[in-house]
């Protein structure tokens, strides 16, 4: 009886640390106080209201998505053709190229963001959309690489040859043939790149300023008067929404 | 749509490895023709030039005299079933075998009758709209078969399609694939190494060693007339009797053996005699008696063991120190008496059953 009653309070601690952090912005969200504060007399859906009539909340809302989504786009693209090209390849050109293709990932952000001030200065691209995208593209490719990878791994490379033998081009191979069979690896990588671009700060603090103002920007300059519990607002739609994803999604599979 | 295909000293390295020899091979229109050889052999290699997915170190491919070479894989029109089928795992049954149609441009519409021709040829007109994964094994072969013939190929290759398949099945699937043979009329190229798959499916094999093609005939004609050891060892069982040197005496050969001297034959005429040679008798041509016998050649031995396998006796015969395996009909066996461990035995056989192969490829 113990021994079965531990291992089940550490797990259900590790759920509670994971969890309730994100859980607490629920009620923050719907405080009736101007300031971030758990409600006490009473609920109030006014921080939801000001995100929809502010409409600077709605323009960074967009600025994001437009940047995170063709970011993922860029990403998935480049990942794709990267590693069905290495897998292609194999030997030599797969263990030298894959670890430099990975190195966005090891690289501090940081440095990227010195090194890209610099370079987007010297080119005009500093607070330009075209610059954001690059830089999270190249953030988000090594993603897309590791998850298409995965996904090669399960692909039976005679499928490819036996379409070949059945008539189609090396065109119409890869459309019919491999990129819907790797299309999870593809998916789960848009997803990555998508995310990645869309929460990301640290590059955006640098290279951006006024043009582009995306929304991880936006609360960042907002912590330094006065935190809006809008934010709270804000994040507990976009758990809402992942929930109601996954609920769909575990729905579709039965 | 029956066309012959001509290998012109085809050859495959991959660095210092030599998969295949330059190879000349006849392919008829029209036949069955297996390639049969033991692991490595590079029977996979000779099947994907053939299919255009190996390109050839050296010489060339015809089909129907022209070189066909250098033309890619889906301008060859040659149906391929591969190892494990291959099929498309994202596609229902029918879009897998409406695959080489779509692939020539023929729509949904255009392609029904074609598709279901081919899946009612194959019986799988009631799985037409399931995932292969939920297929047995026999269904998704069926399925790789149907796709392979729907665009009327002028050639099929197959690539041990039944290597996967248990052994009840697979003699099922033989018959069919057999069957289909006579039906389509297509020129089948069919590789494996079960030879009892080969003997019993093919008009013609080839027995390939270490990327080379030993012999090719008809499977009684490697049977009874196999041309190197290793042909006689590969297909069926044969007793190898080291020679240490013959007289030849117009076409008849005696040859000196640690058994003595022993009439044999050349496996044809016009052949010398090899320099390393070995004598070849097939179990069940060597007669056992416990009175001396009328044959050519005759040698007295000792029974060492003795197994029954229903429809015949096994002996391991020792003689002059040399291990003979004889197999002798059940029926036959059960009206010698006597015949048991440890008896003495006569042995015989003729002339014409003693072939004088090549030894250096005996090995393997
Ligand atoms: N891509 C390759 N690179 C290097 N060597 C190869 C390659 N493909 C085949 N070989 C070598 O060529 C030889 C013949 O191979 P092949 O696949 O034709 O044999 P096989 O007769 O089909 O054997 P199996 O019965 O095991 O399928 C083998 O020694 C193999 O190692
Ligand atoms: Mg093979």
């Amino acid at each position: 009886m113990n021994a079965s009653l531990f291992p089940r309070i550490v797990a259900w601690a590790v759920a509670c640390f994971l969890a309730l952090p994100v859980l607490i912005m629920l009620p923050i969200s719907l405080t009736p106080n101007r300031y971030l504060s758990l409600p006490k007399d009473g609920i109030s859906l006014r921080h939801y209201k000001s995100l929809i009539d502010d409409p600077q909340w709605i323009a960074s809302i967009a600025d994001s998505l437009f940047v995170a989504t063709l970011a993922a786009m860029l990403a998935v693209v480049l990942g794709a053709s990267f590693a069905i090209g290495i897998w292609r390849r194999g030997g030599m050109a797969e263990r030298v190229l894959q670890p430099i293709m990975l190195a966005p990932m090891i690289v501090p952000p940081i440095v990227h963001s010195v090194a890209f001030y610099k370079g987007w200065a010297e080119i005009g691209l500093l607070d330009t959309y075209t610059g954001l995208i690059l830089v999270h593209a190249m953030k988000g490719t090594p993603f897309v690489i590791l998850t298409v990878a995965a996904a090669l791994a399960n692909f039976d490379p005679r499928t490819e040859q036996a379409a070949r033998s059945l008539g189609a081009s090396a065109g119409r191979t890869m459309a019919w043939v491999v990129l819907p069979q790797i299309k999870g690896g593809l998916l789960s990588g848009a997803v990555f790149a998508f995310f990645i671009s869309w929460d990301e700060i640290i590059v955006a603090l640098f290279i951006t300023m006024r043009q582009v103002y995306t929304l991880p920007r936006r609360i960042w300059d907002g912590l330094e008067d006065n935190i809006d519990p809008a934010i709270a607002a804000l994040g507990s739609l976009m758990i809402l929404a992942t929930v109601a994803l996954m609920i769909l999604q575990t729905i579709k599979k039965r | 749509m029956k066309k012959s295909l001509t290998f012109n000293g085809v050859g495959k390295t991959y660095g210092r490895t030599v998969a295949l020899r330059p190879t000349d091979l006849e392919i008829k229109a029209g036949e069955f023709l297996t390639l049969l050889g033991p692991s490595g052999s590079g029977k996979t290699t000779l099947l994907m030039a053939l299919a255009g997915f190996v390109q050839p170190s050296s010489g060339s491919i015809l089909l129907d005299g022209q070189d066909i070479t250098n033309i890619p894989p889906e301008a060859r029109n040659f149906g391929v079933v591969f190892q494990g089928y291959a099929l498309f795992p994202h596609l229902t049954v029918w879009e897998n075998v409406y695959f080489p149609l779509r692939a020539r441009n023929l729509g949904r519409a255009k392609a029904r009758e074609a598709v279901d021709d081919a899946l009612a040829l194959m019986e799988l007109k009631p799985y037409a709209d399931r995932m292969p994964a939920a297929l047995s094994g026999g269904q998704q072969q069926r399925v790789a078969l149907a796709r392979a013939l729907v665009f009327k190929p002028e050639l099929l290759l197959l690539d041990e399609p039944l290597s996967a398949l248990d052994k009840s099945l697979r003699k099922t699937l033989q018959t069919e694939l057999k069957e289909l043979h006579r039906k389509v009329g297509t020129t089948f190229v069919y590789v494996t190494h079960d030879q009892e798959e080969a003997l019993s499916m093919s008009d013609r094999i080839a027995i390939l060693r270490a990327g080379e093609i030993q012999q090719i005939a008809s499977a009684d004609a490697l049977y009874w007339r196999p041309e190197t050891a290793f042909v006689a060892g590969f297909l069926g069982r044969s007793n190898f009797v080291p020679m240490s040197g013959a007289t030849v005496d117009a076409g008849a050969v005696t040859a000196l053996t640690v058994l003595g001297p022993i009439k044999a034959q050349l496996p044809r005429d016009g052949v010398d005699v090899p320099r390393d040679a070995c004598i070849a008798v097939r179990p069940e041509r060597i007669a056992v008696s416990r009175q001396e016998p009328a044959h050519q050649n005759r040698v007295q031995g000792r029974v060492v063991s003795l197994t029954f396998f229903g429809t015949h006796v096994e002996l391991d015969v020792e003689a002059r120190g040399t291990l003979l395996n004889v197999h002798v009909p059940a029926v036959q066996a059960a009206q010698e008496p006597g015949l048991a461990e440890g008896a003495e035995v006569w042995l015989g056989w003729d002339a014409d059953v003693s072939l004088v192969l090549p030894q250096e490829t005996a090995a393997a």
